[in-house]
């Protein structure tokens, strides 16, 4: 129990104590936190036992482990440490450092209580927290573009907990008592309603349409560390939402066939085409990785909604390598607009040549997205797949359908970056060899990732043997 | 013995207000006295009064033999009473340090100090011609105060207050015309109403359409669209004002006059499941959402604030027209907890007012370095009022909207929905001002800026914070103990 405080206020007191530092050494002493906070997380996942509850009338605030975010729990401060060594290397000259990592800390603080809730309510509470603190980070350039993203970033933030909190009062106390592995059989009439509003209102922070609107202009506002954490640990944060409602408070196999279900994976599979259409038609970089991550979230979506074990594998595999490929992409983009300043993706003829490893490691991952073999991505397609076949009906083959045309459509969005940063074609003759602007710490993360998305793609046993285990633990017996 | 504390507690701030007036002071220090002793002498018999009174009414004098003017404390009077009195010695403590520069001080506290009586007033009133009496007296011992400052603006928002609550009480006396005819406007008043329902057989129509008119009488006060006009306006009043009488006191005496007409006069069972439920219903719903959406659109921010305690209390009001336990139950929490949360928003609204002269969302950028504590506790009520758990409001709201789902009617689906949407806006309203406080644009001066807050007004600041914080901690115990007060235990 000890331990899992010190997870979550750790890195809270260690923020503030960040925000108020000046000088040089900031870099330095975020970088040694992550790593404290990091050690931590992973003895309390192996030491922490019990867990604190709190009744404030009757309303039961708990705090406790189960076996769901263990994962994400390990994996979160991995990718905030390799987004530090990125800090080290790109945005020296920003002046409101400190603030930066101050919050993000703030937010790895949070995120923990948001592993750690228990129950659903608690878990309402401190997904609010996340977005709060993660807004300063959104609104952290300081233009007014940035602001109005924030501003936008908020509002729907509000919208999706509104609904959240709608969908609570509608399911009645006992759904916001606890986390029960299959469910709790609850007394409310309205179930169905209950969970798409649910749903709906986590599915914002996982970029489910009609609530995805802000991911894009937060991503693109912001500094692209930002954006990483934003698509690869904040809409996550959302998925789990979502898991965590459908398989831990009404349970799968009694929402399995239901209404709501047909529609939110319906809502997915339009999210997922959509999101791949308009990050194909964009042209500047980030943005198009952001819709390009709405896309695969609702992949992985539509994988945890089937309620089957396949597709649950396969949501398991696709959040794990859509975080490490996508804040790949994002630090690539980084480290171009860095040493370029360019933005566009029309701008990025032959930087190839200037940044062969950056762009080399932006051409892998953009292959795991599109889910190429061996790569990660391919892995995770291919239980998606299975997982929607056994769903079966119309509905599970227009998942695959959705699936690959929006593979199809990726390819489209990231490859020809790649190729042409590369192969300039015969009119390219700019030779930019300038001073390097950008340290070499940038590569650290962007290789790590790329060899993460490769290593584990060829060996995806490790995260597929944790989705079985997984989903036996929290379906209640499903097969 | 304790029933004669009840006039005294009364009485001694209108028995007190003369010296005021008539004494002519030499140093701000003997006002001070005068005020604390009168403001602490009251609160501390009105919270003696609500934790021991056994609830026999005490009649103090007849006006004809229809009507007795009479006090009590019930349960309703227990949890306005409470409230009215743990915030008015904080807010004299904020208002000294206000009003240091201003030359009527003494004025102003006199009146500040009169309306407290009225306000006891309203809350110990035994029936409802009494409560109407201390309602009217209520109305024109704060119009001084609106007008303060005496310029043109003040005047107009003062007529304009007048104006309203005057011709709103006005529709709420012929509500004590008519129980005074079918029952008793003198009889104490009873959770199952006053009415005698031998006269009332037959006329059913008829007394439901006198409350509909009473309640948007009443409800003026408390701000219900169409008649909310004067909120806003009369928010040019300095800002000890607006935070206690404009967010607590008198637009709290509305909601409250409202509870006591529909629960404790008319009776629910008259009223529930007919137009005289679902025309204020309506009218409380569209005020929710209009009033979160006006407040968002408007950049001064004593308006801002002004607007949001128009959708506030329209939340009270909906847990009125629930016309159930629950939504007795639901009003009176919120009653308690949009208190402490908007009076601290206000203490900080007015501290930059007054402290650095600014009264507009674009000139506050960055203030928060200038004054870091004022801002942390405008943040944490910020997100009481959005609804954050642990915080009070959360609890209300739920409360409301569990009493609003279990009409289990489309009104009940509708209710809920308007919480949500006001819930959004209402983020929206209040965190675009701290993220100009704290993250003004560009990059921030690195020079080390002069703080601005003063000591007396950011422990006042400090004070509701720390309370409302407490009071969302403890709402399991407020629950019950308002189960207790209200409803006789049972939750």
């Amino acid at each position: 129990m000890v331990l899992l405080l010190l997870s979550i206020l750790f890195p809270m007191c260690f923020g503030v104590f960040v925000i108020g530092r000046r000088g040089g050494r900031v870099g330095a002493l975020a970088l040694g936190g992550i790593v404290i906070s990091l050690m931590i997380n992973i003895s309390a996942l192996l030491f922490a036992r019990g867990g604190l509850s709190v009744y404030v009338g009757t309303f039961l605030f708990a705090l406790a482990l189960d076996s769901l975010p263990r994962m994400l729990m390990a994996l979160a401060p991995v990718l905030f440490l390799l987004t530090f060594v990125f800090l080290l290397g790109a945005g020296k000259n920003d002046a409101k450092r400190a603030r930066l990592f101050g919050f993000f800390f703030l937010t790895l603080g949070a995120l923990n209580a948001v592993y750690a809730s228990a129950n659903l309510l608690t878990f309402y509470m401190f997904f609010e927290v996340v977005s709060l603190l993660s807004f300063p980070l959104v609104l952290h350039d300081g233009t007014e573009r940035a602001r109005r993203a924030a501003l936008i970033y908020i509002g729907f933030s509000f919208t999706g907990t509104a609904l959240v909190l709608g969908g609570m009062k509608l399911a009645g106390m006992e759904a916001i008592e606890s986390f029960t592995a299959g469910g709790v059989a609850l007394s409310e009439p309205h179930n169905q309603l209950a969970f798409l509003l649910l749903a709906l209102g986590f599915g914002c922070k996982a970029g489910l349409y009609p609530l995805s609107a802000w991911m894009v202009p937060a991503s693109n506002e912001s500094p692209v560390s930002v954006g990483a954490l934003l698509s690869g640990v904040v809409a996550v944060m959302g998925v789990l939402g979502i898991v965590r409602v459908s398989y831990q408070v009404f349970g799968a196999e009694r929402l399995s066939g239901g209404w709501a279900q047909t529609v939110l994976i319906s809502l997915a599979c339009l999210t997922a085409l959509m999101g791949a259409m308009l990050a194909y038609r964009e042209p500047i970089l980030k943005k198009r990785l952001a819709y390009s991550s709405i896309s695969q979230l609702s992949y992985a979506l539509i994988g945890f909604l089937t309620f089957t074990k396949l597709g649950f594998i396969g949501g398991v595999l696709q959040v794990f390598f859509h975080a490490c490929a996508k804040s790949g992409l994002f630090f690539s983009a980084g480290a171009v607009q860095e040493q370029t300043g360019f933005l566009r993706v029309s701008e990025m003829k032959g930087i190839g040549r200037d940044m062969p490893l950056t762009m080399g490691c932006f051409a892998l991952l953009s292959l795991s997205i599109v889910g190429l073999p061996p790569l990660g991505g391919f892995a995770a397609l291919w239980e998606l797949s299975r997982g929607a076949f056994v769903y079966g009906g119309a509905l599970g083959s227009l998942c695959v359908a959705v699936m690959l045309l929006s593979a199809l459509l990726s390819a489209g969005a990231f490859l020809p970056v790649a190729a042409s940063a590369f192969f300039p074609g015969k009119d390219f003759f700019a030779c930019v060899n300038g001073p390097r602007l950008v340290g070499w710490r940038v590569l650290i993360p962007i290789l790590v990732l790329s060899a993460a998305v490769l290593v584990f793609g060829i060996f995806p046993g490790v995260f597929s043997g944790v989705g079985e285990r997984l989903f036996a633990t929290i379906s209640g017996g499903m097969s | 013995m304790m029933k004669f504390l009840m006039p005294v507690a009364v009485l001694l701030p209108f028995f007190s207000a003369p010296l005021f007036a008539l004494k002519r002071f030499r140093s701000i220090r003997a006002l001070k006295a005068l005020t604390y002793t009168v403001v602490l002498a009251t609160s501390a018999m009105v919270l003696i009064l609500c934790a021991a009174y056994d609830g026999q009414m005490l009649k103090l004098a007849h006006i004809t033999n229809l009507l007795t003017i009479g006090l009590n404390v019930d349960g309703m009077s227990r949890v306005f009473g409470c409230v009215v009195s743990i915030l008015w010695p904080i807010t004299t403590l904020y208002a000294f340090d206000y009003m240091k520069e201003d030359h009527k001080k003494q004025r102003f506290f006199s009146f500040f100090v009169l309306s407290y009586g009225a306000a006891v007033g309203v809350a110990f009133a035994g029936n409802l011609i009494t409560m109407y009496l201390f309602y009217e007296l209520l109305t024109l011992a704060t119009l001084p105060l609106v007008m303060h400052k005496m310029d043109d603006m003040a005047r107009y928002a003062g007529k304009r207050y007048l104006l309203y609550s005057i011709g709103g009480a006005s529709f709420g006396f012929i509500a004590v015309v008519f129980t005074a005819n079918y029952g008793g406007a003198n009889a104490a008043f009873s959770l199952e109403g006053v009415l005698d329902a031998s006269l009332v057989a037959g006329h059913e129509q008829l007394l439901r359409t006198v409350f509909t008119l009473a309640f948007f009488g009443f409800g003026v006060k408390a701000a219900i669209m169409p008649l909310s006009g004067w909120l806003p306006t009369a928010s040019v009043a300095p800002t000890p004002v607006t935070a206690l009488l404009h967010a607590v006191a008198v637009v709290k005496a509305g909601a409250f006059a409202c509870i006591r007409l529909t629960y404790y006069t008319f009776g629910t069972e008259l009223l529930k499941g007919t137009f005289a439920q679902f025309i204020p219903m309506a009218a409380a719903l569209f005020t929710i959402v209009y009033g979160s959406a006006r407040a968002l659109r408007t950049n001064h921010l004593k308006r801002r604030f002004a607007y949001s305690t128009v959708s506030n209390l329209s939340y009270i009001l909906l847990g009125v027209t629930m016309m159930s336990a629950t939504g007795l139950m639901a009003s009176a929490q919120h009653i308690i907890s949009h208190a402490f949360v908007k009076i601290a928003l206000f203490f900080c609204v007015g501290a930059v007012l007054e402290k650095e002269h600014k009264e507009y969302l674009d000139e506050i950028e960055g203030i928060g370095r200038r004054m870091p504590v004022t801002f942390a506790c405008f943040t944490a009520a910020s997100l009481a009022l959005i609804g954050m758990p642990p915080l009070p409001i959360f609890f209300s709201k739920w409360a409301i909207g569990e009493s609003a789902i279990e009409l289990a009617t489309g009104w009940g689906y509708v209710s809920v929905a308007a919480l949500l949407v006001s819930t959004v806006l209402t983020a929206l309203y209040t965190l675009s001002i701290v993220t100009r406080a704290f993250f003004p644009l560009g990059n921030p001066q690195v020079a080390v800026q002069k703080r601005t807050e003063t000591r007396s007004m950011t422990a006042a600041i400090l004070l509701v914070t720390v309370m409302m914080v407490l009071l969302g901690l403890f709402s399991g115990t407020i629950h019950t103990t308002l189960a207790r007060w209200l409803i006789g235990g049972a939750a």
